[in-house]
């Protein structure tokens, strides 16, 4: 069973549709990246999951339970976004055992050791620390809560590429030694590419892709070459984007064998995740087409 | 833990906010007892109006209390089911505590001939005719609408901004001023001021005020009930 499972969740804010008949699944014991461009639908659909905001249409499950207004699922979710609002009067130490008393499997230790990791002053008010340093709050009561379905929610805003390493280093070590359902939405994809077990990549309200990270490596490839020899190489595949300048061909396609393309004389290179995931966002609008990715590993 | 527990906690322990009304009350009782130290003229009145400084900044502190801790909990996976359960104990405690204070306070300044200089800064002539008993429900009960009003504020606030907070305001005022004008219109304005002063101050004083505050809560619940308040 999915640790969260959506299922035919539309959402609208006046007349623009956030989600659009979204139907996805998040497995328990892996980290699952949610990807897509601003505006793309990932807060939204976070705020319902983590039982944040009301389901309008559809339905959400986390854990078995609807999670909005229920206190027994929710003290199993922690959600942790960019925007986290902290008291400004409060200090670091105040937010901390606010946060104890609302997770019951809080780890004091894990709680300290990433203060002490972040260099975190504890006497310190939230409404003093810098962006950076209130995002490794966020971090510290991710980690520390030990909740079963742990969102995070662009959680490393303002954090030095020192920091947002350690993040990770840490998320995945705890997560390897308790294992939960982790899903964390992001723009620096390539950056975090190797957390991820499995890969959600949202668009417009839609899911366009879900599937294993491992099938997503290799799945979609770029073809360079001159236009006729390079259409004639991808006809049958699935072609998600094709620029052309002067006669040369960029086609973007999805199923492709690499090999096989430079065998004809073509450049062909596999694209990395941040690289599909344009490829997939930029793809022509109104028709998005839901790609499903082997499951590799996928325990759900 | 349960969740208002943990709400009233985290309230308590980070709520210095709560502090500045008495702050603003001791200010005001400081500076009232020097002015009238200084006045030697008995004509004038020495009721002073100080004791609303602290009725005003309690409203604004619990109007904070909702738009801070509110989405902080939230935040925090709590729900607001679970807020507003916290945050009935500690408007409750605080207006104990308010109304305990000030019936002591009260008492003081009647038996130390107002302070020595015959201020009435704790006394007003609703509370005299009542025993302390009677002044502490009086005291309690106001200060409890008054932090229910400030909620029902801070839940516009949290969810609609500012722009919330002035239609809440400008609506409130004008519904109130219709209301009136019609019973002046329709001769009944001195009918109900005739019911009220027959209702005696026990009633009017905590029947009514225990109306508003049950009347602000179930309106903050309607505006939070379904708003994401990111």
């Amino acid at each position: 069973m999915d640790a969260i499972a959506v299922s035919g969740v539309s959402r609208w804010f006046g007349d623009v549709m956030a989600l659009d008949d979204v139907t996805v699944g998040f497995a328990m014991g892996r980290i699952t990246g949610l990807l897509g461009r601003n505006g793309a639908g990932k807060s939204t659909l976070i705020d319902l999951m983590s039982g944040r905001a009301p389901t309008v249409r559809g339905t959400v499950r986390v854990l078995g339970s609807q999670p909005y207004e229920q206190r027994s699922v929710r003290r199993l979710v922690c959600a942790v976004s960019e925007a986290q609002p902290y008291p400004p009067a409060f200090r670091v130490d105040t937010v901390l055992t606010a946060a104890r008393r609302f997770y019951p499997n809080w780890d004091d230790a894990v709680a300290d050791d990433l203060v002490d990791a972040f260099t975190l002053r504890r006497r310190q008010k939230v409404g003093k620390l810098s962006r950076g340093q209130r995002s490794a709050v966020g971090v510290v009561i991710g980690i520390a809560s030990r909740a079963p379905v742990t969102i995070f929610d662009e959680p490393y805003v303002g954090l030095d590429a020192v920091a947002r390493d350690l993040f990770y280093e840490r998320l995945v070590s705890d997560v390897c030694v308790h294992p939960r359902a982790v899903v964390m939405s992001s723009h620096l994809i390539d950056e975090v590419a190797d957390l991820f077990d499995d890969v959600v990549v949202i668009d417009r309200g839609r899911i366009v892709l879900e599937g294993s990270a491992e099938g997503m490596r290799g799945a979609f490839a770029e073809i360079v070459g001159p236009t006729v020899s390079a259409m004639a190489f991808v006809d049958g595949l699935e072609v998600l984007r094709r620029r052309d300048l002067g006669g040369v061909s960029r086609i973007t396609v999805r199923g492709a064998d690499p090999s096989a393309a430079r065998a004809q004389g073509l450049t062909a290179r596999p694209l990395s995740l941040q690289e599909a995931v344009i490829a997939m966002a930029s793809t022509t609008g109104g028709s998005q087409t839901r790609h499903d990715l082997p499951s590799v590993g996928v325990t759900s | 833990m349960t969740e208002p527990r943990a709400v009233f906690v985290t309230l308590v322990r980070g709520g210095w906010a709560t502090l500045w009304p008495w702050l603003i009350l001791a200010i005001s009782f400081g500076v009232n007892l020097a002015f009238y130290a200084l006045l030697d003229d008995p004509a004038i009145s020495r009721q002073s109006g100080g004791l609303l400084s602290l009725f005003a900044t309690a409203l604004v502190a619990n109007l904070q209390a909702w738009t801070r801790i509110l989405p902080f909990t939230l935040g925090l996976s709590g729900t607001r089911r679970g807020f507003l359960g916290g945050m009935a104990w500690f408007v409750g405690g605080q207006s104990l505590i308010a109304g305990v204070a000030l019936t002591a306070m009260g008492l003081l300044e009647e038996r130390s001939g107002g302070w020595g200089h015959g201020m009435r800064f704790f006394r007003t002539a609703t509370l005299d005719p009542l025993g302390p008993l009677g002044r502490l429900a009086v005291l309690a009960g106001v200060f409890l609408a008054v932090c229910a009003v400030g909620g029902l504020a801070g839940a516009a606030l949290a969810r609609w901004g500012s722009v919330g907070i002035w239609v809440l305001s400008i609506g409130t005022a004008t519904l109130v001023s219709a209301v009136l004008l019609a019973l002046a219109w329709r001769g009944n304005l001195g009918d109900v001021v005739t019911v009220l002063d027959r209702q005696g101050p026990l009633q009017v004083w905590i029947g009514y005020p225990l109306c508003l505050t049950l009347l602000c809560a179930g309106c903050s619940w309607l505006i939070i009930r379904r708003s994401p308040l990111r």
